[in-house]
């Protein structure tokens, strides 16, 4: 009975993305970016959205965080519609120089959510310290952040979305701006923070490898106006390395299922494209 | 040899401070050079109009600094002038920055509100206060509430504008990171918006301050018993001038004083600006 259960339990989606559609403006000539999309997520998932550049995975990451009303469609978090921000939810942004508070000291943001919340002072030194730690920031809770490297200052705003304990974090594109070595640290930051605080993630990335390495589903989008493309489990155990995993030949089989569906779609703009302009010439 | 080696082991921090003592003592010179210009030239010139700086100097320490001990050395007219003065200036600028900033947020807030405000905000700040003094004295009188009150209401648009701007300007993703994280509005007021346009609010106060300290003495001079603008005019009137030269280097020495003060104060709110604290390695 009980193994029943345990075995039923994993499949309730913990986020559930129902015919999400969203385009800019009123009306019928509106353009659309995103064509309802529509995909789960279970606890202690790590999922990924990849796609070519341009493809409104931002719009999409927004319209789930509730910063963003879709035009239609739905987004469910433990069955409840969301409407506004959840709570429970937390995002680390690309761009964490515009997205961590300049005039904060790193411990203060981190703190920041937890004091806005009303928590207890001891509880909250508790949650800064060992999430600091967490993403080895020990030593460094004084400093501002200009103070520390990019990928320093990514490693802290991601220790403030998991202080806040989040149901779901959602992480956008939060790798894009600093260097291969420091990505992969943080690519492996991101599995062991899923491993300890039981993470459930949903990643968006335009990087194939960083998509397949982390995910245990990696969704597939197409180009602008935007739709699932495919689902790609991945099967691979939540023990990963860098070396390992990558030469591992289910790896590269993965990786050029998924490049040869996004090429497909660049390369399917790149033609129109070709066409428009060599309608213009003649 | 041992020098060489000091200098070595100095750190950061005090070799920065080395450097500013020895930039204020290579370029104060030219200040020292400028006063002992003044002091030959109106010292062989010889006009009463014109007196040396060491008799200007000995008439400010007559008329404000030769009191008893139990009055920690000021005299009677050190209060009546000086304090009552300053009194104005720091009330009519707190006055300034509280209006200022409070409406400036309020209005760079509002969506909208700014643009249609900005046109008769641009009109008020551009009456010249010396046209404001008869109004003023119709509306409040000729006590010491109404030169506070032309003194808040000339250096408010500085600040009440630059806030503006800074709200205005506030990162979007500052905003959308609060909400994310479910701040609410009082934290995103006082520990978002209000530091985030710190940097241009300061420099707005910078400006107020230059301007109270002119309209402090403008209104000092109508229908005033007290005060430095109204000394400089009654010692001018007396044919005192080595007095009145003594106003206008004391109004010197506070200009510089109130920049100053500004100056701390911004380093001390802006201190988390790149830059603006030595790094601690």
């Amino acid at each position: 009975m009980s193994a029943q259960e345990s075995s039923v339990e994993p499949l309730r989606a913990l986020l559930r993305v129902e015919n999400l559609s969203h385009a800019y403006g009123r009306g019928p000539q509106a353009p659309l970016i995103l064509d309802r999309i529509g995909f789960e997520v279970r606890r202690r998932q790590i999922v990924s959205l990849v796609g070519p550049s341009g493809c409104g995975k931002t719009t999409l990451l927004y319209s789930i965080s509730g910063l963003l009303q879709p035009t239609d469609g739905q987004v469910l978090l433990e069955d409840t519609p969301v409407r506004g921000i959840p709570p429970g939810l937390a995002m680390v942004f690309q761009d964490y120089s515009r997205s961590l508070y300049p005039w904060m000291s790193i411990e203060r943001n981190v703190d920041f959510p937890l004091a806005a919340a009303g928590l207890a002072r001891g509880e909250r030194r508790t949650r800064i310290d060992e999430c600091l730690e967490a993403v080895g920031l020990r030593g460094h809770e004084a400093k501002y952040p200009w103070q520390l490297s990019g990928g320093m200052q990514q490693r802290a705003a991601i220790a403030r979305a998991i202080a806040c304990r989040p149901d779901l974090l959602l992480m956008d594109e939060p790798f894009a701006s600093v260097d291969a070595q420091t990505r992969e640290d943080l690519e492996d930051l991101v599995l062991s923070v899923r491993k300890r605080f039981d993470m459930t993630i949903l990643f968006i990335t335009h990087d194939i490898d960083e998509s397949v390495y982390l995910s245990d589903r990696v969704i597939v989008l197409s180009k602008s106006p935007t739709c699932v493309q495919d689902q790609v489990e991945v099967r691979f155990p939540h023990e990963r390395d860098q070396i390992g995993t990558r030469s591992h030949p289910e790896f590269g089989v993965l990786r050029a299922h998924i490049a040869s569906l996004i090429r497909g779609a660049g390369a399917a703009v790149r033609q129109t494209e070709r066409q428009a302009v060599t309608a213009g010439i003649s | 040899m041992s020098a060489a080696m000091s200098a070595t082991a100095a750190t950061p921090a005090r070799a920065q401070r080395w450097h500013l003592s020895r930039a204020f003592v290579t370029h104060v010179w030219v200040l020292v050079v400028a006063a002992i210009a003044w002091e030959a030239g109106a010292r062989s010139a010889g006009v009463f109009w014109f007196p040396p700086l060491t008799t200007i100097l000995e008439h400010a320490q007559q008329l404000w600094f030769s009191g008893p001990a139990s009055s920690l050395w000021v005299t009677p007219g050190f209060v009546t002038d000086v304090l009552s003065s300053l009194q104005r200036v720091v009330l009519g600028l707190v006055l300034a920055l509280i209006i200022g900033v409070s409406a400036g947020t309020l209005i760079g807030l509002l969506p909208r509100a700014g643009d249609y405000l900005d046109p008769t905000l641009q009109f008020m700040r551009s009456v010249p206060p010396v046209a404001l003094v008869p109004i003023f004295m119709l509306l409040f009188g000729i006590g010491s509430g109404m030169r506070i009150t032309l003194i808040a209401f000339t250096s408010v648009w500085p600040i009440l504008l630059n806030t503006v701007a800074g709200v205005r300007a506030v990162e979007p993703l500052f905003h959308a990171t609060a909400r994310v994280f479910h701040i609410g509005l009082r934290r995103r007021l006082l520990e978002i918006v209000l530091p985030a346009s710190a940097p241009l609010i300061l420099a707005g106060l910078r400006v107020s301050t230059a301007l109270g300290l002119i309209v402090m003495v403008l209104s000092e001079m109508v229908a005033a018993t007290s005060g430095i603008g109204y000394r400089l005019m009654f010692e001018q009137q007396s044919f005192a001038l080595t007095n009145m030269w003594a106003c206008i280097v004391l109004l010197g020495v506070i200009g510089y004083l109130l920049n100053a003060i500004v100056t701390v104060i911004e380093k001390r709110v802006l201190r988390w600006l790149p830059g603006e604290r030595e790094e601690k390695t």
